[in-house]
Parts: C-alpha cells; structure tokens; sequence
C-alpha cells in the first residue's frame, strides 16, 4: 500500500474581521477566533500503481489533501502514512521518492533556460550522470520538447513551460506523483498531451498517481478510480463508471439566437436551465443527443452551439442529495 | 480658471499618494536618523582629539549644526519621481501628454509638490525643534534675516533639484532597463550636494570644481545661511547663482526632453 | 559522520549553482545591471567619503590613527560585499515567498528548507564591487601599519571575516523570520537594513555604554570591529571568547525561530 490515510482533517484559524474604527478597537483586545473545516475525516487507501482522480469543486480541500500528504501541511487531527512515511515529518528519505506538480506554481527559475533547473534539480536529489542524461532523453522525447531545454523558460508558452515543469518533476524517477491540476489554463491540444504523457508514463513506470482536477476530462481520460470530496468530506469513492453514468447521463447544449425564442418552444428540444432572449441553455439526456442537436439547428434560429459536459460542481450536488436520500432512507 | 484646474488635480494626486505612504515616509526618517548618529559621535571625537577648535572652518556647534540640517535638508530637496518617470515612458502614458492640451512638465511639478507637502510640514516642524533645541543649548540663535534668507534660498534650492533630477529622467528615453540607476545618482549627487559632511572636508580643488556645477546649492548653500558662515552680501551673491542654474538646468532640461521625446516619437514608443 | 560530510558536500555544490545562475539570469538583463553596479559604486563613494573625512583631519580618534580607522572602514566595505551581495536580497523576498506560499515547492526538496529559502539569490555585481574596493582598503592599511603577513595575521583576520559573515547571515535574518507571523513587516526590512551602516565607523567613536550593548545585546559592532580589532592587537580577552560564542549563539536563535515559524506556516496556512 503507497498511501493510507485515518480519519485526516484540517481546520484553519482566522479571526472575524468587522469594519469600522470601534471593532478595530475591541479586536485590538479581542478577537473572535472562527474555525473553518478544509478537511473533515477523511480515510482511505491508494495501492502502488494505482492512478487515482481527486475530483471537486473549488476550495472542497483537494489541495490540501494533497499537500497534508506531501508533507507541506500538518493536519489537526488524524493520521497518514505515505510511501510508508508519515509526511508532515519531512524525512529525507520521504521526499526523494515522490514528487508534486502544482499548476499554480513553478519550480523553475524565470529568467535561466529550462536545463539550469533542470541540472540543479539532479544535485538535489543526488541523480548520478548516466541515469539523469538518459531519463532527461526520455521524458524530453515523450513530451516533445528536446529543442527547448536551452531557451529561457519566461519565453516558453504556458503549455510548453508546464511540460517543463513536469519533466523538473519526474527527473528522479519519482515513484509516486501528486498532480494538482497540472492542465490548469491550458489549451485542448496541450491538455491532450499531457494527459497521453501521464498514462504512458504510468504504464511504463508503474508509478502511483494522485490527480486533482476540476476538468472531468482529465480524471475519466486517466483513473480508473475517482475520490469525489465536496467540502472537506470524501462524498464518493469507488469506480469511475459509476460517477461516469451521473455525468455522462445528459449533456449541456449552449445556444445563441438570433431572435428570441419562447422558454415553451424551446421546452420541447430539453429541460430548459436558463433562458434569456438571445441565449439559453439545455439538458438533453446523452443518448438523445444526436437527434436533440439536429433538431435544434432545424427548428431554431441558432447562431452559435456548444455542447458541453455536465459541470462537476452540479454532478457532485447531484451524488451529493443521492447520498443525502440514502442516508434518510437508511 | 479652468485650465488650472488639471493642475490642482495633479497636485491632489500627489498630495493623496503622499498621505498613504506615510507609514513609509515615518519609516525612512527612522533610516535617514542613523547616519546623523553616526556623524554625531564621528565628529564629536574627532573635536575632542584634536588640537584645534576650529576644523575644516567649522567650530565645532557649527558642524554638529550642519549635520543636523542636512540630513533634514537632503530630505526636503529629495525627489523620488524618476521612477515613475520611467514608467510613464515605458508604458506610453506619457505619449497620452504628447496630444493633451496639459503639459508633462508642468503636471509633474505639481504632483511633486503635492507630494512634497504632508512631509515637508513636518521635516520644518522637526526643523524648528531642532533649531530651538541648539539655542537652548549653545544660546545662538539665528538671526531674524538668516531665517527669511534660508527660507527662500531652500525655496529655490528645491525647484533646483527638481530640475536636475527632471535631466537626469530623460536617461529612460534611451534605456528603458535602468535598475537602481537613479538610486547610484541620488546618492552621489547628495555626497556632491553637502548633504553627508560639509564640502570643505574635501578640500580647496574639489570645491572649486564644485564652484562650477549646480549641486551645492540645493543643500550647503542654505544650510551655511542659515549657520551664519555666509554674510548678507554673499547669501545675495548665492541666491543670483541659485536663479542663474536653475535657468540654465530649465533650458538643459527642455532640450533633453525635446530630443528624447522626438527620438521616443520616432522609435514609435 | 559520513552522512553529514555528505551533505555538507551537496549544499556546497548546490549553492554553487545558484551563485551561477544568479549570474546567469543577472546577464539576461544588461542595463539593470549597469544600473546596479552604479548604485552600489555611489554608495561606496559614501563610505570613501568617512575616509577622506578621518584622513584630512590627521587626528587620531580616540587612540585609532587614520590608518588604523582605514583598516575599520575597509573591513566594513569587505562585509557589505558578503551581506548586500549575498543575504540582503533573499532577507527581502523572505516576506512574499512566506505570504504567497512559495515556501510550498521548496518543502518537498530533499535539501535543508532554511538553506533553500535564505541563500538562493546572490547579485554578484554588488559583491564583486564591494570585495575588490574593501580588500584593496584593506590591503592599503594593512601595509602603511607595517603589520606582518604571516598565517597568524592573515589567517585570524580571515577567520574572524568568516565569524562575521555568520553573524550578519544570522543577525539580519532574524527580524525577517518574524514575517511567517506578522503579514507586513516591510517596515522591518527597511529599519532593519540600514541598521547595517552603523559599522561604518570603528565603534570607538561610541561612548563604552553603547559600545557595549553594540557588542553583547545587539551584536553589530561585532561584525565590522572584530577582524581589525584582531591584528590591530586591540582585542581583550573577553572580546575573544565572545567572538566564539555569538555566532553559535547567533545560529542556533535563528535555527529555532525559523523551525517554530515553520510550524506555523505548514499548520496555519492553507
């Protein structure tokens, strides 16, 4: 087992905060102390190899799951034992094994190309000559960015720089990853790309991965297993199909008119989420999606049309009330 | 009056922006403190060791004077614009002046004196403790003209710094990446200004190479003013220079700018 | 044993490279580094100028001849190379790299955190400047006092240079750690660094008083004074031994501050 977590939460201190020159005043004595849950007993267990999607909405406590198991957080309550270290403890041995990609920053220096990093990434992790030359062959082939190991990383695009990142991550052979939200801000192409990267790589290496994302795309294109967590609790946890089904039921189809169109006109194409005179939005049941659409575009004035997927805030509020129902129930 | 209007407007800004900086502006007396500490003792040792009372041809009430007034002197004449200078070229705000009927010239004058105001009020208020203070002590007070003359000649010696401090700006027409370029120049013009020790500590050839630029006359030459060490005729002498280099930096000053701008013109900014 | 002299090996080699890339990505950006250098020249002119001050005058100050205090004032210009040109700038950025999380990244590293967050960045401008103007003031007063050059002179010197570098690492340091509490402490930063120039001058201008608490409360005299203290054979015994403590001192504060800072960071922020 690479990962098992007991009963992990975290809770932030802060203190209210109330305008006006009195309260700042009484604050300056005293200050009321409110606590907020980003993490609430949260367990489970990830195996060597394993490729596992944490999926949620903004501010569920994706993040700092993550970063409780890499160390950077110490949890208030609870236990974890990662690579069969306890994380917050920071042992050296610990972090030479694993890495973490966060989309949201970056290791590598602004102003220097890429393979200055990249050579003082080997010196921290002690990576001898040989197996540094080969595996920086190898990713660099993989992700297709041989020729820009020499450019300065701040002239790199933003798909190109997170490639980089990727590769300053993966240089020591990492046995376990965490991504959180590595396609963040990235066009299609490049998501596309790093997602074929992260299920060779998995493949080949047998490295365990941990992904946070709130693109479905990413979680359905690379886990077999998702972890659903909405507001610090864990609300799903098991096969992907299963939430699969709850996402994939129906599809969004945005539309932009031309001339309005009556919310009963437009009732009979889907259920009708939001309806202005020139723009609404539909819930068409997926396997009616073909006919739904091409009736659409026969019958309306339609200027633009997007399909879209179900956003995961709204498919979690779903698996959230199925819960809640079978909670009641039982 | 209308048209005087953006002009008030420029000083307001500066006026505002000097208000919210004053947490720093409190904070950079507490820096500009130390050195006068550290001058303080230097100086009193160096009078207690020595055989003579009169050093560099200043007593000794004299020079802990002039420590004092120029380090708040310094303070007074300081600009602090040429970032912002920098800045406005480098991101076209000032190609906006170029079309507008409103000076840059002058709308940076403005908002240098609105900025100038909140601080300047209070380093003259230190000032007057200061001056109370040495005559408690030593019992010479300045005299009644001495003061009117320092004022006007500090007047003056402000605009001056402006207006050098307003060529040197133009150096961002032609390099845009200056790092702490103006940071070098501040320091050394305040070195070549008086505003660390007294010029005469360098000696007779380095005065007379002084005589010919405009730097001590934003800083020693009111501080002496005031300090008595310069009579009623040559503080009249001294206030006829003050005017002639501030002419002449108000003419440097047009020609750089109109070269750069015509260059910045060209370049397409 | 073997362990430690491994690691002690690998920051090394570490700091090497971040030495090297600070050159590197300094480069990138010729004029500001024109513009630096000339920033750091003008303040050196300032420091000149106490020179010029003490060496016309020809008194000497409080037993110190003008030739003595060049010694004080060289070694002072020696220090500012290691403090402006290596410590200065992390001190600074300390601040945004606690409030904005970029400590995050580092903490996962298998290298010592405090090494990684204090000792990253380096201009080599302002060192290069100031090494070769203090050294050179240095070597001037070093041969008009006809004091020897032996490995006794030399060496003392040289190593009660290293204490000091220590103790300005540690002694500047300090006040920064307090951003892993406090949100704004730029008044601080700023406070704090021109706190630096008090070693313009050999503490002897200073009454006993203040030399004291200079020396044992808020050591700064011991950077600056020290190393020519040594040669000038102007050192009590005292001074001695306290020169042997502080630094440990000194480390040993700022390991503990930052360790208790860190707990706050990696259990109160999210």
């Amino acid at each position: 087992m690479v990962i098992d977590v007991k009963h992990l939460s975290k809770s932030f201190d802060y203190y209210k905060k109330e305008l006006g020159l009195k309260n700042s005043l009484k604050n300056l004595f005293h200050r009321e102390k409110l606590s907020k849950e980003a993490v609430n007993d949260i367990s489970f267990q990830i195996e060597a190899g394993e490729m596992v999607g944490f999926l949620g909405p903004n501010g569920a406590g994706k993040t700092t799951t993550l970063k409780m198991l890499s160390g950077i957080l110490h949890p208030t309550r609870g236990q974890a034992k990662v690579l069969g270290y306890v994380p917050w403890e920071r042992k050296k041995a610990f972090k030479m094994q694993f890495a973490i990609v966060m989309g949201q920053k970056n290791q590598l220096w602004w102003d220097l190309p890429a393979n200055e990093s990249l050579f003082l990434n080997k010196c921290i992790y002690e990576i001898d000559d040989r197996d540094y030359q080969a595996n920086l062959a190898e990713l660099t082939e993989l992700l297709d960015i041989k020729d820009l190991l020499n450019v300065q990383v701040r002239r790199l695009s933003l798909g190109e720089r997170m490639k980089m990142e990727l590769v300053a991550a993966l240089i020591h052979k990492p046995r376990l990853i965490f991504l959180d939200e590595p396609t963040i801000g990235l066009d299609i192409l490049s998501q596309k790309k790093i997602r074929e990267f992260f299920k060779y790589y998995n493949q080949q290496r047998k490295a365990t991965v941990v992904l946070t994302s709130h693109y479905m795309q990413d979680v359905e294109d690379l886990c077999k297993r998702a972890i659903i967590i909405n507001q610090g609790h864990i609300v799903y946890d098991g096969d992907l199909h299963g939430v699969n089904e709850l996402f994939a039921h129906s599809k969004i189809i945005k539309l932009q008119l031309s001339s309005p169109v009556s919310q009963d006109t437009l009732a009979a194409f889907g259920r009708v989420k939001e309806h202005s005179d020139f723009a609404a939005t539909l819930e068409v049941p997926r396997i009616e999606l073909k006919e739904r659409s091409k009736a659409i575009l026969d019958q309306l004035p339609v200027v633009d049309f997007n399909i879209e997927d179900i956003p995961v805030e709204e498919g979690i509020a779903l698996l959230y009330q199925r819960r809640e129902a079978a909670h009641a129930l039982a | 009056m209308r048209w005087l209007s953006k002009y008030t407007k420029a000083f307001e800004l500066g006026f505002q922006t000097a208000l919210e900086y004053r947490a720093n502006f409190l904070l950079s007396l507490i820096s500009a403190a130390y050195p006068i500490f550290i001058q303080t003792f230097m100086w009193t040792a160096i009078y207690q060791n020595s055989t003579e009372s009169v050093v560099y041809g200043y007593t000794y009430r004299q020079m802990l004077a002039y420590t004092f007034l120029a380090g708040l002197v310094a303070r007074i004449v300081r600009t602090g614009f040429e970032y912002e200078i920098m800045d406005d070229i480098k991101n076209g705000r000032f190609s906006t002046f170029l079309v507008k009927p409103q000076g840059y010239f002058p709308y940076r004058l403005c908002s240098f004196f609105g900025q100038k105001l909140p601080g300047l009020v209070m380093i003259l208020g230190i000032m007057v403790i200061v001056l109370l203070s040495l005559t408690a002590f030593w019992g010479v007070a300045p005299q009644f003209y001495q003061v009117v003359a320092f004022l006007v000649t500090l007047a003056l010696a402000v605009i001056l710094n402006f207006l050098i401090f307003y060529c040197f700006s133009s150096v961002a027409f032609w390099i845009i990446e200056i790092g702490f370029l103006f940071e070098g120049i501040r320091i050394v013009t305040i070195l070549l200004s008086g505003g660390i020790f007294p010029l005469e500590v360098f000696g007779t050839r380095f005065l007379q190479v002084m005589n010919l630029l405009p730097f001590q006359y934003t800083v020693s030459y009111p501080i002496n003013v005031l300090n008595g060490k310069i009579d009623a005729a040559g503080i009249a002498q001294g206030m006829l220079v003050q005017c002639f280099w501030i002419a002449a930096c108000w003419l440097l000053a047009s020609v750089l700018w109109r070269w750069g701008s015509g260059r910045y013109v060209a370049v397409g900014g | 044993m073997y362990n430690l002299v491994r690691e002690i090996k690998k920051h090394i080699v570490i700091y090497a490279l971040f030495l090297k890339n600070s050159l590197i990505a300094q480069m990138e950006y010729r004029f500001n580094f024109i513009g630096n250098m000339s920033m750091e020249v003008g303040y050196l002119f300032v420091k000149l100028s106490y020179v010029i001050v003490v060496y016309r005058s020809g008194v000497s100050i409080n037993g110190l001849s003008p030739d003595e205090i060049l010694l004080f004032i060289g070694t002072f210009v020696t220090l500012t190379a290691a403090y402006a040109g290596l410590f200065m700038l992390n001190n600074f950025r300390l601040r945004s790299k606690i409030r904005d999380g970029d400590l995050d990244l580092l903490l996962t590293k298998p290298v010592s955190l405090q090494f990684m967050a204090t000792l990253r960045q380096a201009d080599l401008t302002l060192f290069t400047v100031d090494a070769v103007a203090g050294l050179v003031m240095v070597a001037i007063a070093w041969g008009r006092l006809g004091i020897p050059v032996n490995l006794i002179t030399v060496g003392g010197y040289g190593g009660f240079l290293i204490i000091s570098t220590v103790v300005s690492y540690s002694l500047f340091l300090l006040p920064q750690i307090l951003s892993f509490w406090l949100v704004n402490t730029s008044a601080i930063a700023e406070v704090t660094d021109s706190f630096w120039d008090f070693n313009n001058m050999p503490m002897d201008i200073y009454n006993r008083w203040i030399q004291q608490i200079g020396v044992f409360v808020l050591p700064i005299f011991v950077i600056s004074n020290f190393p020519p203290m040594f040669v000038l054979h102007k050192m009590p015994s005292i001074y001695l031994a306290w020169s042997a403590l502080i630094p440990l001192i000194l480390l040993l504060a700022v390991r503990l501050l930052w360790k208790q800072g860190l707990k706050n960071y990696s259990s109160a922020s999210s």
